[in-house]
């Protein structure tokens, strides 16, 4: 029963959002939209 | 009051009680990591089968952890039917902030009753330093043009945004500590540092 605690516990909360990756869709769109203004 | 040392005269009960109404007290003082303590343990020590007290304490625990960088999972929301974070949620980590105000509007009615509308508009200052972070990584480099920034946020928060709000936008997330680095007024750019420049945002006390 603790261990089940615990491991809910785990699956409450994310900190892996904070991530550098930018291939994501948004990501890809917002790179276009700054490419249509020659920026990126 | 906490150096009384009175804690082992109450029930553990009446300890998550005290807690859950002292961590919504220090959620509106904006002491989120005194809130985030307060009302964890509240949540961690409030009775298995009282399902309803959980969901209540989640309502301030989720703002108070959003604001410190801490996301609630699908898994969370669904166990506590709390969709309403759940476009909230999605669109301050993509830094979209014209969805976050459209997902703050849609169920405006549950976060007003809630007292927590105005807390979570806080959490567009998070939204826009990921929209930095994102430009950041896109045009890779430790320069960045304020036209950038600016065109990256005409596109996801308002179309007629000025370049002074930018500016103070910035000013205010390297004030904050959410962003290292400086804006250099002569080049029009806003530099960032080598190292760390977006610290993870439960390292940063604001």
């Amino acid at each position: 029963k603790e261990k089940d605690e615990t491991e809910e516990e785990v699956n409450l909360w994310e900190d892996n959002w904070d991530d550098d990756n930018i291939e994501e869709d948004f990501s890809k769109q917002l790179k276009s939209e700054l490419e249509k203004k020659s920026f990126a | 009051l906490e150096n009384a040392n009175m804690n082992s005269q109450f029930s553990l009960a009446q300890t998550v009680t005290y807690n859950y109404f002292t961590g919504m007290k220090s959620l509106f003082d904006s002491d989120y990591k005194k809130a985030e303590e307060l009302l964890s343990f509240a949540f961690n020590n409030c009775h298995p089968e009282a399902h309803k007290n959980h969901r209540l304490i989640l309502i301030y625990l989720i703002p108070v952890k959003m604001l410190l960088g801490h996301m609630p999972s699908d898994h969370l929301l669904h166990k506590y039917r709390l969709q309403e974070f759940a476009p909230v949620i999605q669109s301050v980590k993509e830094g979209n902030v014209r969805r976050l105000d459209e997902a703050l509007e849609a169920n405006a009615h549950f976060f007003w009753g809630n007292g927590i509308y105005l807390i979570l508009e806080k959490l567009k200052i998070i939204a826009f330093r990921n929209i930095c972070k994102k430009v950041a990584l896109i045009v890779d480099s430790h320069q960045i043009h304020i036209q950038v920034i600016m065109t990256a946020m005409k596109h996801l928060y308002d179309d007629s945004i000025t370049l002074e709000e930018v500016h103070c936008i910035l000013a205010n997330l390297i004030f904050e500590g959410k962003i290292k680095g400086y804006i250099s007024l002569q080049y029009q750019k806003l530099v960032i540092s080598k190292q760390n420049p977006f610290p993870p945002l439960s390292s940063v006390t604001a």
